[in-house]
């Protein structure tokens, strides 16, 4: 382990204000991406089926 | 490459393949990050601002990556009419543009500190801003057209146009003069960098691989579902006039 104590870490080397802020922003992208890619998928599978159910409902 | 050109084929693979990609994100960008926050060394100019490299340089390697696998989709769509080569292409476009967006962001972050100005305008920060705008220019192109075969088109096109921005990133800081030091892991004498800094840098990368593939088998199979939902409706107002 690096640092010495928890308030060591969270400072940063008084860089907090830069850091901190990276890794929030990688975490908030990658999280709602992924969400939201998560989101169209069901949707996409929802629309498939209906499709599907429609096109056999005609024939 | 054409056996996967059928579309069942590819989902299904797709399929078994994202619960492995999906353990590979979380354990690499877990293991990785958390490596380069709590147990590597601090830089002895950089301080501790050095950790943000641990973001902004896996997701600058990732933005590039996946805009050459849009243009090599987009090359193969081109030429062979693959068509899951060109939603291939289209489902990762999002995923490069948000790597695109931290790598820009961090990098800017780093910047202040470091540098003493969020932003300059020399050849590696303007080359890879234009990369970002490239993804967002063709996620819209996608979107300008009503007939997805002709948006498909020229999206491609668009893609393999922006590749010669490619080799500009790269060699950006060996051709002209700019603040961003040089490559300092891809380099023909192998890594400068101490290993202590180098395996959560690499490992973070493998996650960021990892997180890639998963986000582009769920964002495929949204491309084919859709795709084919359109195709079974086109059909069946068809049959319906018909009849």
């Amino acid at each position: 382990m690096y640092w010495s104590s928890l308030g060591d870490f969270l400072a940063m080397g008084g860089h907090a204000g830069f850091v901190w802020p990276s890794f929030a922003l990688a975490l908030v992208v990658l999280l709602g991406l992924g969400w939201s890619s998560r989101i169209a998928m069901k949707a996409a599978e929802r629309e498939h089926a209906e499709a599907k159910r429609e096109a056999r409902a005609d024939a | 490459m054409h056996a996967l050109a059928n579309p069942a084929r590819f989902l299904r693979l797709m399929a078994a393949i994202r619960p492995y990609a999906a353990a590979v994100a979380i354990i690499g960008l877990v293991v990785g990050l958390g490596w380069g926050l709590l147990i590597s060394p601090r830089d002895y100019q950089q301080g501790e601002t050095v950790r943000i490299m641990y973001i902004h340089v896996p997701s600058a390697w990732m933005a590039m990556f996946i805009y050459a696998a849009i243009a090599v989709s987009s090359a193969v769509a081109l030429i062979w009419r693959h068509p899951v080569a060109e939603l291939v292409a289209k489902a990762s476009a999002p995923v490069g543009a948000a790597f695109t967006l931290i790598c820009l962001v961090t990098g800017s972050l780093w910047g202040k500190p470091m540098w003493g100005t969020w932003w300059v305008w020399d050849a590696r920060l303007t080359s890879m801003l234009i990369l970002f705008f490239l993804y967002l220019g063709y996620i819209a192109l996608w979107e300008a057209f009503d007939d997805p075969s002709r948006a498909g088109r020229a999206a491609a096109i668009l893609a393999l146009v922006g590749a010669v921005n490619l080799p500009i990133i790269k060699f950006s800081v060996d051709w002209w003069n700019t603040l961003h030091q040089p490559a300092s892991v891809l380099t023909l004498e192998g890594p400068k960098i101490h290993p202590d800094i180098l395996w959560p840098l690499l490992i973070t990368a493998v996650g960021a691989q990892g997180y890639y593939v998963w986000i582009l088998s769920l964002r495929v199979r949204a491309e084919i579902l859709n795709r084919q939902a359109r195709i079974l409706r086109f059909s069946a107002a068809a049959d319906r006039r018909a009849g």
